[in-house]
């Protein structure tokens, strides 16, 4: 009574109330679009009869051939009726006549029926598995002194089960019910031993298996079928059975726990690689810096606490922990990489502990940039903050070096959001803005001021990077397998 | 061939299903039966009419099957169900009625000319299926038939062939796994908390709080004024206690149809603890029902049966009865480990209590809790209500419509040569 009242449109309160206006108001007329020409009724049903355009694409389509206005050419085959006749199907063995409609043409005199009607097209579908089949003799040659507590008509019932269900073998153990072989002496039969599934799946193959290579004659015949090459092991199955329902029962933790394990596991293999590699390059870099021995690497290398901030030089920590260059940094726990900027701010002209086997040669840019470049090395920086000699002109380097700098932060990947991470850690390393750089442009500060954005942006990347890599192989490990259906 | 598009071809053959609230009959190929009627019968007995034994009058009973039967107040006519108390096919004539009513006055057909397909509860026996193919070839006359296990036919109505079924229909809420487009018999649960119990509920929400319900043909309302209605009751006498009780649960029926609701989440016995706008239901009688939190206990009864049963006076429930949730996991834990993973992330929800507004996504919600954390639970549910009704009619009469399956009927020669036992190696 309620929804009656819903529908009506009235009221609940009382039954005085009168009648509402039964109809709802009338639509409005909304503004109908023409059919075009060429296009199906239903076809424009579909479009919602409110397109503003139908694209030139759609419009391609409308043919002129198929205008159902006309008078339909005549068929060389004449009129085409429906008529409902018999058929018969070929898979069957009964003869059963059912009746369905046929398509035919209607000749000048009487109906001819489709040219194919003689084999139902559905009788193909009509596909059997193949099965291994014993007869008398083989079963008590072969398969007889075996057999185990399987008897011969509990074998057959088996395959007469496989061969209606094409060994579909959940299904099979579902149907399963053998009733138990009748006792000797006549009593109640024998209950038979309860099969398990694998127990089932082990008779069939083990039989299917001799039946197949005695047939053959040769074990290397058959040895290509499948059935041969990997018999049936009963044990594998159980415990893969049983590995699998521990499988599915992993409480999130323990699944939570593998991925640490994994994670720290391969950690620690990276560190060790990253050793291996560091000791080799050792070994490279002890041969060639014996042959130079430079000022600036020895005085680099002599230097490793960061030099404090000096108004007049642009704070330039030397090394900040986290330059990438080497593998050596990822060794070092995480939590010291995002310790590293703060510890550059720090004033503290302590050693830089975490990364003992860090090389100076590693080091992107020198320590220094000699404002007086000697004769033939060009003046300016590039991005790169390598010597760069531009175009016959005037320059100014303070625009120059601005320039350089949005370049370098254009070539971030990235984008804008992390370059905004970069900006966060120059401010904190107390590096001149963007907008200004350097109060003084020499070419000692454009270049350490350039080579200090460089680091740094570099830094953030492959903080980034590692991150990325690290989610990459966590989501590998939590789904290894891919999507096998599609 | 008309045409092969689809592996379709319509032959003519009907879909009957017989439901324990109402059946569906109608084409092979259609998408909606086109006859659908409840299943219960009428019974006069026309001997305890006139006064006989009740015994010797097995075979003079009037039987009436239909909506219009139903519904007019008749004296002395009980309404029975054919489906006895293990909802299996209980009396055979009342079934052979219920299929005639279908085939001959609802959809006019000589039942000689077209092959039946029909569906069978899910946990049907092998007796009873026997019983009913003697039934159509015997009584009927069909050509040709097939008997389905309705799960199946509901598998294969949303396209698939290995799925989790979960039907929740009048008398029971079935979980079976179906693998490879057969049933797995062992796997097969049933748990009594469905329709018939929402019903009961319902009524024993509306006695206790307001009047008891009253049938609509106990009363007329006559109109007094224009608008105004007064409630004139008629008289019962003669009439049976089935009777009435059929009709007064026709309206705590409707009433649950409007006001059910499901909750998100697990509801408190608390009284006072989730506080829920109340709903207006107005009843036959013209008397309204102010429903509040009734709404979502009545559905809490699927998920926390031995807690809420409690609220609804006069309703029982045995004590190791599983709610829905439990059921479908006995279900899955059934079947064989390989399976598993299967099943949870294809779990198919129908049947008609499943319409209840948040059953499905709530049914969702309680399996990831209580299935195994490395499955992942996915329910599918027809959004048509149409759909999720017929199913299981659906589903039969897509499958008597395939080309490759017309080789699977059991036909009438069949039967003459083996006999009905042929039926269990024909339709497993």
């Amino acid at each position: 009574m309620a929804d009656v009242k819903d529908i009506l449109g009235m009221g609940r309160s009382g039954p005085a109330q009168e009648k509402e206006d039964k109809a709802p108001a009338p639509k409005e007329k909304k503004e109908k679009m023409k059919r075009p020409e060429g296009m199906s009724r239903e076809a424009f049903a579909l479009l919602g009869g409110s397109h503003p355009i139908i694209s030139s694409q759609l419009a391609s389509t409308f043919s002129k051939k198929n205008d159902m206005l006309k008078k339909p050419k005549p068929s060389t085959k004449g009129l085409i009726t429906y008529q409902y006749r018999p058929f018969k199907n070929q898979a069957r063995t009964d003869g059963l006549e059912l009746f369905h409609w046929l398509k035919c043409s209607k000749g000048a005199n009487g109906v001819i029926r489709e040219p194919d009607d003689s084999e139902y097209p559905y009788a193909k579908y009509n596909k059997k598995v193949q099965l291994y089949k014993y007869n008398n003799e083989e079963y008590d040659s072969l398969i007889r002194p075996e057999s185990g507590n399987w008897t011969r008509e509990e074998t057959d019932y088996l395959y007469d089960l496989c061969e209606q269900f094409d060994l579909r073998w959940h299904v099979i153990y579902d149907r399963y019910e053998w009733p138990g072989r009748p006792s000797a002496g006549g009593g109640p039969p024998v209950p038979p031993p309860v099969r398990s599934l694998e127990d089932l799946k082990e008779r069939y193959y083990g039989v299917a298996r001799k039946l197949l290579v005695s047939r053959q004659g040769r074990e290397a015949a058959v040895a290509n079928n499948l059935i041969v090459k990997s018999p049936f092991n009963k044990q594998v199955e159980q415990d893969r059975k049983r590995a699998l329902a521990a499988l599915l029962a992993r409480t999130p933790q323990q699944v939570s726990e593998e991925h640490a394990v994994l994670a720290e596991a391969r950690a620690i293999e990276e560190k060790r690689k990253a050793e291996a590699n560091a000791a080799r390059r050792a070994a490279a870099a002890a041969a060639a810096t014996t042959a130079t021995a430079t000022t600036t690497t020895a005085a680099a290398a002599a230097a490793p606490p960061p030099r404090t901030t000096s108004p007049s030089q642009p704070g330039r920590p030397a090394a900040p922990p986290g330059v990438p260059a080497a593998a050596p940094a990822v060794a070092a726990p995480m939590g010291a990489a995002p310790m590293g900027p703060g510890a550059a701010a720090a004033v503290a002209p302590r050693a830089l502990s975490p990364a003992p086997t860090m090389m100076m040669t590693d080091l992107r840019h020198p320590a220094d940039y000699e404002s007086a470049p000697p004769p033939g090395m060009p003046s300016l920086f590039d991005a790169e903050v390598k010597p760069f000699k531009p175009k016959p002109g005037v320059y100014l380097r303070g625009a120059h070096t601005q320039a350089m700098a949005a370049q370098q932060a254009a070539a971030m990947t990235g984008g804008s959001r992390a370059f905004k991470a970069v900006e966060a850690t120059l401010t904190e390393l107390q590096c001149p803005a963007a907008l200004y750089g350097p109060r003084v442009m020499t070419r000692s500060t454009s270049g350490a001021w350039l080579a200090l954005r460089s680091e740094v942006i570099s830094l953030h990347e492959t903080r980034r990077n590692l991150a990325n890599r690290l989610n990459a192989d966590d989501r590998a490990v939590r789904r290894p397998e891919k999507r096998r259906r599609p | 061939m008309t045409s092969n598009v689809y592996g379709g071809d319509e032959v003519n053959a009907l879909v009957l299903d017989l439901g324990t609230c109402c059946c569906r009959a109608g084409y092979s190929g259609d998408d909606t039966p086109k006859a659908v009627f409840p299943t219960m019968v009428g019974v006069h007995s026309k001997a305890a009419a006139n006064g006989k034994n009740v015994d010797e009058a097995g075979a003079s009973r009037k039987l009436s099957v239909g909506y219009q039967a139903l519904s007019a107040k008749q004296l002395g006519m009980e309404v029975m169900s054919p489906f006895g108390p293990d909802d299996l096919y209980g009396d055979w004539e009342l079934v052979d009625a219920v299929y005639n009513h279908a085939l001959r006055d609802r959809l006019g057909v000589r039942p000689e000319e077209y092959a039946l397909m029909l569906a069978e509860p899910t946990h049907n026996s092998r007796a009873s299926r026997e019983r009913l193919v003697e039934l159509v070839f015997e009584t009927f006359q069909a050509p040709a038939l097939f008997v389905a296990k309705s799960a199946m036919l509901t598998a294969f109505a949303t396209a698939r062939q290995t799925a989790l079924v979960v039907d929740a229909g009048y008398r029971a809420t079935t979980a079976a796994a179906v693998q490879d487009g057969y049933v797995l018999r062992k796997s097969v649960t049933r748990t009594p908390l469905a329709g018939q119990l929402l019903n009961h509920a319902a009524q024993a929400v509306a006695d206790a709080k307001y009047t008891p319900l009253r049938p609509r043909c106990a009363f007329k309302r006559q109109e007094t004024k224009p608008g105004e209605f007064q409630v004139v009751p008629q008289d019962m006498g003669g009439v049976a206690n089935s009777f009435r009780m059929y009709h007064i649960e026709q309206v705590a029926s409707d009433m649950k149809e409007g006001v059910c609701r499901t909750s998100e989440t697990r509801l408190f016995e608390a009284e006072g603890a989730n506080p829920v706008p109340t709903v207006v239901y107005e009843l036959p009688d013209g008397q309204e029902l102010y429903l509040g939190q009734e709404r979502f206990r009545m559905a809490e009864l699927f998920f926390q049966p031995r807690v809420f049963i409690n609220h609804f006076p006069g309703l029982t429930l045995s004590p190791d009865v599983r709610s829905v949730p439990e059921s479908v996991i006995d279900t899955v834990s059934k079947c064989d480990v390989d399976l598993r993973k299967d099943m949870y992330s294809g779990a198919i929800l129908a049947g008609g209590s499943s319409l209840i507004p948040g059953f499905k996504e709530r049914l969702e919600k309680e399996l990831s809790e209580l299935s195994p954390p490395g499955a992942r639970v996915k329910m599918v549910a027809a959004a048509n209500q149409a759909e999720r009704r017929f199913s299981t009619w659906i589903g039969g009469s897509i499958l008597s419509s395939l080309g490759s399956f017309q080789q699977l009927w059991m036909s009438k020669k069949d039967y003459a040569e083996h006999g009905a036992p042929l039926i269990n190696r024909k339709c497993p």
